[in-house]
């Protein structure tokens, strides 16, 4: 399940209770182009996620891009230290909000 | 489903299976493989492990096997006392695993990520020539 935690005209937070992995990157790309026009920046909360595959990661770029496009924005926060590394790995941290950044 | 591919000899447990071409059945094996590393009291970053055991799986089922439901994809874990060797092993034609491993993808491109991860993640990475049979060393003793 993916939790919206708050929507203003601003930011709308979204929280997946489950790892972004291959098997469940759909619902992921559904529920953020979903949100995608009624907020300007789009926020995943990955407190409730252990662990992102590069198809989750792929699926977060792909998203990301998207929503520049349209002049909006991606944000990660509240993510694990393990994914912090992968993502500072991948060049990929820019992705990462300041909260939660540790 | 499994069994035991335990070196008698030098009493090196281990575990053999075998999975379709599909996205599940990479969740399932990754589990799979993690509860056999419990009972055995093995000790790794699980992060690390469960990562490496994804990317290696995916880039079967997917780039390998091309998700197809009459190809599986054989996968074994053998522990010895420094590290956990995983060996997956497809049915495709393989790839020029040497170029794609010293290549450097575009960070933002859709794919590539895979070989970054698991070049970073484990400590040693074999291929057979043609590019379907791939063994990654993980060290133990890192826990998380």
């Amino acid at each position: 399940m993916i939790m919206e935690k708050e929507e203003t005209m601003e930011r709308v937070i979204l929280c997946p209770d489950f790892d972004i992995v291959a098997s469940r990157v759909g619902e992921i790309r559904d529920a953020v182009l979903n949100v995608a026009g009624r907020s300007r920046r789009v926020v995943l909360d990955l407190s409730r996620t252990s662990i992102i595959d590069s198809m989750g990661i792929g699926v977060i770029v792909a998203c990301l891009k998207t929503l520049k496009q349209q002049g909006g924005d991606l944000v990660i926060e509240n993510a694990k230290q393990d994914i912090i590394k992968l993502f500072k790995l991948l060049k990929l941290d820019f992705i990462i909000g300041p909260v939660g950044k540790g | 489903m499994g069994e035991n591919i335990g070196d008698a000899e030098n009493r090196t447990p281990g575990f053999q299976t075998w999975l379709t071409s599909s996205l599940e059945a990479v969740d399932e094996i990754e589990l799979l493989a993690a509860d056999f590393l419990r009972q055995e009291h093995v000790q790794v970053n699980v992060f690390d492990f469960r990562l490496i055991i994804r990317e290696a799986l995916l880039n079967a089922v997917m780039h390998g096997n091309h998700l197809r439901a009459d190809k599986h994809v054989d996968f074994r874990i053998k522990i010895d006392p420094e590290a956990v060797y995983i060996r997956i092993i497809d049915e495709g034609r393989g790839f020029d695993w040497n170029s794609a491993l010293n290549g450097d993808p575009d960070s933002m491109g859709q794919s590539g990520r895979g070989l970054v991860i698991m070049k970073e993640y484990a400590q040693q990475i074999i291929y057979n020539q043609k590019g379907n049979d791939i063994t990654l060393k993980i060290n133990r003793g890192r826990r998380s």
